[in-house]
């Protein structure tokens, strides 16, 4: 999981050879330039640093913390941490993780890394800690390619392929990962169907249905961390004004009826505050559009023009603060990763949202108290989960979604013959 | 060929006589019935087309209906932009609906109508575009419909067609047969093959285009066989959805579709095995049986046709030796030389009857072959015979070869052999005549002719004329194995044995065996006998 994954632009670059025969290989059609596999990078390699580097928290099945890293981390502050190296965890070429390795890491995502005797201190500089620690990831420069503790290492890295192979061979699991650039979605999803390649993920759910019964294919979906969101542009809409109208609407059957199979709710005899119109943005794609559209039409005379918007002009309009409110999807799992959209100086903050019952909350490390609060202001009313959807080799019995990286589990995923 | 073999071979012949009519007329009736069940896959096939098509036509036909109705609702209306971008909420199939009037900006038309076409339907056509995937791959077709009260605009919608790639998806015939649908161009637009999809994405051709493309110009696709994807020998059935220029294509492995053909197919092949196996055993069991009850007839038949000749010549034999033993004990000395005579002559006869059996008995099939001069051989039989051509008044000529003829043979057995023929040529020759031994060597096979001046042989004789006992002479000892065993000589040599004959001018009878270079002068210098040698 990486923090810019809107950032990736398709490049018409071909698909990589194939592998040779005889043994299984999974090999991934991601569209775009892959570039080398690294620690923040913005190139869709980010599939391959899941698998090579490990973060110093991620979150475990129930969203909370972990470390595989650490023997003992511990919370000292809204931007502190303190962590004591796990002296079994081992980078790729066998060595032991230093305080260089960690802290090379660490100032990827801008923390600061302070020796404390055998235990290392962690400083963010006043933003919360805990989301930037999921995404710093030790590891070590080692002549072409870069160390890290992850269960594969980097075999070939360029932009056009990446082929890595388990550290310590697991007999039915999946030994070597080859990763394929391709020039955009469509060629990726068009060379899997044709077997060219055995692993293709990133599908929009409605094409689930298309997949399935591709022969040596299986479909596998599941829950990823973005939940679809109405988020009010708190420079324009008063809290006030949001959270009556977030009082006002039945959020559920509008969710339920852009995101599943639900009746369009009727909304003619729910009271409504009174004021201007507001404008709508959404995501230019099927469910966003569905989910404002409906919840235009829920605010009635409140609802104003639905803009549909891509990537690029996404950015504008938030950082210009150019919506009343937005319908797309946001980073929401697990609760600590709030505090990127919703806390001062987040890395996602684009609208510079603040609010200091928020930030304390954060600062707590009470995430939940900081959801609690974010849907208290009615900042955001989040409204269904976002699904992975992807499909892989048959002959892997196991396949599944990480809840947090996309691959995540794939370590673990068994291969059949 | 022994008992066992002749009568497998009879049975096979047999069971095959009786059962090859069988077959013949089974292997048509199949023909037949896979014909009939192509005929009746692809009517099958062709039907499921059919419904296919007309399901994806009503559905088309219903999604614009819907768009006039919701035009005709909503484009009078004040907020009439607003209302129609909400009809996805109903009716998602619908897409994204928008008002286009003649300022409507180039970025709010659907994306594959342009402004001039889009000007069609604000005057009052309907139009569509060609299906195309969306942003999100999934199948999707613009259409306009003019706004009723509405001058000069028009109400579009994008229809998302995904139900389309689920009727197709649905379609299943058999276990394995699948649905396909194209555009008007052939290319692939929705997929009940899973292995096909990827075509859907590219636009790439696949090998049903070309039938979809012919049926959807009119034109006649062929045969309903044809290679399908992956060039598996499929059976077609389709339908054009006339409005939309599409072709379904529903289409079923060749070997499922045909299968009930095919099993009849393997079930007459298997009773025809199993008959003609059986047929062949009780054959066999048979004709065993059979062949040796003919051989104990024949057995007897054979020591019948013996012991008649035995009898015949031997008691001509016992008559004269009772006559001769009665001059004996007359005690008449005047009869000693006639006594003598008869003693001689009878047991010379004698003795000839006892080597003619000793022949018969002999083992031809190990024979002892060395090179021999047939010129050298004839001179020799020529001389042996001098005394036997004598006693019948007649004279031995030796015709040698041109350039000389050897061949590998039995020496011993050859000379039995063609001593035989020499000796029954002296016999059949008038006294004063004479005996022809003629060798000749013509393009790798050398022969041994003996030629008599006799009265010829009846050529009612002539086709059992090498058969054993078959000799009418019963004049002497001759019991009718000599000629048989002359054949059993030459068959073992691998040559052939022959007569020509004609009443009234001589017979010539012919040893034929395969010549051979001679050897080196040193180790077999040739010698040769002068003709007339006697």
């Amino acid at each position: 999981m990486r923090p810019t994954p809107f950032l990736a632009i398709a490049a018409l670059v071909a698909c990589s050879r194939p592998a040779a025969p005889g043994r299984f290989v999974l090999r991934l059609a991601v569209p775009g330039i892959l570039g080398p596999v690294r620690p923040g990078s913005d190139t869709n390699a980010s599939a391959a640093t899941d698998l090579v580097f490990e973060s110093i928290l991620s979150p475990d099945a129930s969203g909370r913390a972990r470390s595989t890293i650490a023997r003992t981390f511990q919370r000292l502050g809204s931007d502190r941490y303190r962590i004591e190296l796990d002296p079994r965890v081992r980078l790729s070429d066998g060595s032991p993780v230093e305080f260089d390795d960690v802290a090379r890491g660490a100032a990827v995502m801008g923390v600061k890394a302070v020796r404390d005797g055998d235990a290392i201190i962690l400083d963010s500089g006043g933003r919360p800690i805990e989301p930037l620690l999921y995404y710093s990831t030790p590891f070590r420069e080692a002549g072409v390619h870069r160390l890290g503790t992850g269960p594969y290492r980097v075999v070939e890295e360029g932009q056009s392929r990446i082929a890595l192979e388990r550290v310590v061979p697991a007999p039915g699991r999946i030994q070597q990962v080859e990763i394929a650039a391709c020039a955009n979605d469509r060629d990726a999803l068009a060379r899997t169907l044709r077997g060219e390649t055995n692993g293709v993920f990133g599908l929009e759910a409605r094409l689930a249905e298309f997949v399935d019964g591709i022969p040596g294919l299986r479909v596998v979906r599941g829950p990823g961390p973005h939940v679809r969101v109405a988020m009010f542009n708190q420079a324009r809409v008063s809290a006030a004004d949001r959270r009556r109208i977030a009082g006002s609407l039945p959020w559920e059957a509008i969710a339920r009826h852009a995101c599943g199979d639900g009746a369009m709710p009727s909304v003619a005899s729910m009271a409504l505050p009174d004021g201007p119109p507001l404008s709508i943005v959404a995501f230019d794609e099927s469910q966003p559009v569905r989910l404002a559209l409906a919840l235009r039409r829920a605010l009635r005379g409140r609802g104003g023009a639905v803009q549909r918007l891509d990537v690029t002009e996404y950015l504008r309009v938030m950082s210009a603060h150019e919506f009343d409110v937005f319908v797309g999807q946001l980073l929401a799992w697990p609760p600590p990763v709030l505090a990127l959209s919703f806390s001062r100086g987040g890395l996602f903050n684009y609208t510079n949202f603040s609010s200091p019952e928020i930030d304390a909350a954060f600062a707590r490390g009470d995430a939940e108290a900081a959801r609690a609060a974010i849907e208290r202001e009615a900042v955001v009313v989040f409204l269904c989960p976002r699904e992975r959807v992807g499909a892989f080799d048959a002959r892997i019995r196991n396949a599944s979604f990480g809840r947090w990286g996309v691959l995540d589990t794939l370590p673990d995923w068994e291969v059949g013959p | 060929m022994n008992r066992r073999a002749m009568a497998t071979r009879l049975a096979v012949m047999v069971a095959l006589s009786g059962l090859l009519p069988i077959l013949v007329v089974g292997a048509i009736a199949i023909e037949v019935l896979r014909r009939h069940s192509e005929g009746e896959a692809a009517n099958g096939l062709r039907a499921v087309a059919e419904q296919t098509a007309a399901r994806i036509d009503g559905y088309l036909a219903a999604q614009k209906e819907t768009l006039r109705a919701v035009a005709a609702a909503a484009s009078t209306s004040p907020d009439a932009d607003r209302r129609l971008e909400e009809v996805v909420l109903e009716a998602p199939a619908l897409g994204r609906v928008v008002l286009v009037g003649a300022a409507t900006p180039r970025s709010d038309l659907p994306a594959m109508l342009g402004a001039e076409v889009v000007a069609r339907a604000r005057a009052g056509e309907e139009i569509s575009s060609a299906i195309y995937l969306a942003k999100d791959f999934t199948p999707a077709l613009d259409h306009c419909v003019p706004a009723p009260a509405r001058p000069d605009h028009a109400v579009c919608a994008s229809l998302d067609l995904l139900e389309l790639w689920r009727f197709v998806q649905r379609i299943r015939v058999g276990r394995s047969g699948y649905a396909l649908a194209f555009d008007a161009q052939g290319r692939l637009i929705a997929s009940g093959a899973g292995a096909l999809r990827a075509a859907i994405l590219t636009g790439e051709p696949v090998p049903e285009s070309g039938v979809a493309v012919a049926v959807a110009a009119g034109r006649d696709p062929g045969a309903p066989r044809y290679a399908g994807a992956g060039g598996v020998e499929v059976i077609g059935g389709w339908a054009r959805l006339p409005e939309a220029g599409w072709t379904v294509v529903v289409e079923q492995p060749a070997i499922e579709a045909l299968r009930p053909a095919r099993t009849a197919q393997w079930v007459l092949g298997a009773i025809a095995l199993v008959a003609l196996g059986l047929s062949i055993a009780v054959g066999v069991r048979q004709s065993q049986r059979v062949l040796a009850e003919l051989e104990v007839e024949e057995r007897w038949r054979t020591a019948g046709r013996i012991a008649a000749g035995i009898t015949h010549d031997l008691g001509h034999r016992v008559a004269i030796l009772q006559q001769t033993a009665g001059l004996a004990e007359s005690g008449d000395a005047g009869f000693l030389p006639r006594i003598r005579d008869n003693l001689r002559s009878e047991v010379a006869t004698l003795r000839k009857f006892v080597a003619d059996f000793a022949d018969l008995s002999r083992d031809v099939r190990s024979l002892d072959l060395l090179p021999l001069d047939l010129d050298a051989f004839a001179g020799s039989v020529a001389r042996t015979a001098a005394s036997h051509a004598e006693r019948h008044g007649v004279r031995i000529e030796v015709l040698p070869s041109e350039h000389g003829a050897w061949v590998r043979g039995d020496r011993y057995l050859l000379e039995r052999a063609v001593l035989n023929l020499v000796s029954n040529a002296c016999e059949a020759s008038p006294r004063g005549g004479a005996v022809r031994i003629a060798v000749t060597e013509v393009e790798g096979q050398a022969s041994v002719a003996v030629e008599d001046e006799g009265s010829g042989i009846d050529p009612e004789r002539l086709p059992r004329l090498f058969d054993a006992f078959m000799s009418t002479k019963r004049t002497g000892a001759h019991v009718g194995m000599g000629l048989a065993n002359v054949k059993r000589i030459v068959d073992a040599h691998g040559g052939t044995v022959s007569v020509e004959s004609a009443l009234g001018r001589g017979a010539t009878f012919r040893i034929a065996l395969a010549s051979e270079a001679p050897p080196a002068p040193a180790a077999a210098p040739r010698t040769r006998t002068s003709p007339g040698a006697a």
